[in-house]
């Protein structure tokens, strides 16, 4: 039934798209949080007043809010060629997609962590907490929960937004669907890797939704 | 042990707004081992002056001094060091949900950095002073108000503190649970030593377990001093009006009371004989002579089973005509 399907490019495909979302992913965590956090935490009357900080972090994480994902893909071009020594590949498509995703996690972040109760920050300063341990263990741990279910959110936002990565060559099951399989005349192709597609995000937001719901305490 | 020495505070303007004075030249002095209650109406400045014993709020003017430490000069880090030894809990606790109880408690402690071993050991202690040992693995979320203060003492008393500040901590329990809460602060008091401050709004907390009071009126305190003289020969019309305000709550928490008018002393033999019939008894919660109109009021109680206490009740109301009834509560 599916006899024009290349499988082995299905694999590869499928490959160059767990490697692309399941990176940019670890780092859009990785810069998201902790630019969240300085997003709430430098806010007025918070716990590290700054307003300069607050608005150039929030300048920045706005731009790169407002490019739409294909300009980001050609803008950073060079800064893939600087990171990594090559703008082409799926390792290259990688960067474009972090920069692109972890502005929009940190606005999440910063939501999640506005909900903590002021009062549970203020009974942690009576106890003497310093700001670090306050971050560390109050304000991530409190709001991990939507910080988890956010962070889902994100993860299928990147595997859509990944099948642009073919511009940089990324590869990767969106792109595969649209040169071999829309392209191409491949109707067959273009079933598969979108059925995959839809799996994978099934896969993402099923296991989210988990340990999310687990982490809730509430 | 605590000394307040005119203690002022201005919040700037915000915006178009005006500034606000939340404290007008407090003094107070608080000593070792006291109950000391601050009571006032919401705004009267309470909480920024309890605030300003941890250090929460800085005073704009004047010191606040604990244990010979200037609360109001100390460095971050030295503020840090001093809050450990001065515990609070809150009017709606402000437990981390995240945590179980057992976790919750620990939280000062690692905030503190006493080894894990030693955590466990206090934490265990501590859960059994406040009664809560067979809910250490229970989260927040799955207890009533009454054990969730309960975390909240045992986690505030979790470094030893020599001050324990009370923020309205029983202002969203129900009067049983205010109760027992208040018992338990009263025990630990009395144990240990730890000086307690506690500010509220019902006169009734003060009543049962302070020793020393502060009346406070917009940013000022108005009158302060030992419980008894207070409550005995209280000066200021706030003051009375919180003194009332406890009895007519009182009142109302004792059941179903009337305010009868009676002339002839055959009113007040009816009155009895009501009683009688309904196997209720009397019980006066108050009264007043009118020398001019021979129209003397009476306020009271019916206290026994209550089919017969409402039977009895109908059966005053319905005799109106003999005896006039002004209130019912």
């Amino acid at each position: 039934m599916f006899d024009q399907v290349d499988w082995q490019q299905v694999w590869i495909a499928t490959q160059e798209t767990l490697f692309m979302v399941g990176i940019s992913t670890f780092f859009t965590a990785l810069l998201g949080i902790p630019l969240g956090v300085l997003l709430v935490i430098t806010d007025r009357g918070h716990l590290w007043e700054n307003a300069a900080i607050q608005r150039v972090l929030g300048l920045i994480v706005n731009i790169f809010r407002a490019v739409p994902f294909i300009v980001l893909v050609l803008f950073l071009f060079p800064v893939a060629e600087f990171i990594l020594g090559t703008s082409l590949g799926p390792a290259a498509a990688t960067i474009p997609l972090i920069a692109g995703a972890a502005p929009f996690y940190a606005r999440m972040v910063e939501t999640a962590i506005r909900e903590i109760d002021r009062g549970v920050i203020e009974a942690s300063q009576a106890m003497g907490a310093s700001k670090f341990t306050i971050v560390r263990k109050v304000l991530i741990p409190e709001a991990l929960p939507a910080i988890v279910s956010g962070l889902t959110v994100t993860c299928v936002s990147l595997i859509s937004f990944s099948a642009m990565a073919g511009v940089v060559g990324g590869g990767g099951l969106g792109d595969a669907a649209f040169r071999f399989g829309f392209q191409s005349f491949n109707d067959q192709m273009l079933i598969v890797c979108g059925v995959l597609l839809v799996v994978l995000v099934q896969i993402v937001q099923g296991i989210g939704d988990l340990i999310s719901k687990r982490l809730d305490k509430r | 042990m605590i000394q307040v020495k005119k203690v002022s505070k201005v919040f700037p303007a915000q915006g178009k707004g005006e500034s606000v004075t939340a404290l007008k030249d407090v003094s107070l002095e608080i000593e070792r081992g006291d109950i000391f209650g601050i009571i006032g109406h919401s705004g009267a400045g309470k909480s920024t002056l309890l605030r300003m014993l941890n250090g929460l709020e800085k005073p704009t003017t004047g010191s606040v001094i604990i244990d010979g430490k200037e609360i109001s000069k100390l460095k971050d880090k030295e503020l840090r060091l001093a809050r450990q030894k001065i515990g609070m809990i809150f009017q709606h606790f402000h437990l981390l949900w995240s945590r179980t109880v057992r976790e919750n408690v620990a939280f000062p402690l690692e905030v503190a950095g006493v080894p894990k071993s030693e955590i466990q050991r206090k934490v265990d202690q501590l859960l059994e002073r406040v009664g809560l040992q067979d809910r250490a693995d229970a989260y927040p979320s799955q207890l009533s108000g009454g054990q969730k203060q309960r975390v909240g003492i045992a986690r505030a008393l979790a470094n030893d503190p020599d001050v324990l500040l009370c923020d309205e901590a029983t202002s969203a329990l129900d009067p049983e649970t205010t109760a027992s809460i208040l018992q338990l602060l009263q025990e630990i008091n009395r144990e240990t030593g730890i000086t307690l401050v506690l500010i509220t709004h019902e006169m009734s907390v003060v009543r049962s377990i302070c020793n020393k009071i502060a009346v406070m009126e917009a940013g000022e305190i108005v009158e302060i001093g030992e419980v008894e003289e207070i409550f005995n020969h209280a000066k200021h019309p706030v003051t009375r009006k919180f003194l009332q305000q406890e009895i007519n709550e009182e009142a109302k928490d004792l059941g179903k009371c009337l305010t009868v008018t009676i002339s002839k002393q055959s009113d007040w033999n009816n009155l009895i004989s009501i009683a009688q019939t309904y196997q209720v008894s009397i019980q006066i919660v108050g009264g007043e002579i009118q020398a001019t109109t021979d129209k003397h009021t009476i306020s009271f109680r019916l206290l026994g089973e209550p089919a017969n206490v409402n039977k009895a009740i109908d059966e005053i109301l319905s005799q109106a005509n003999k005896m006039e009834v002004i209130e019912r509560v």
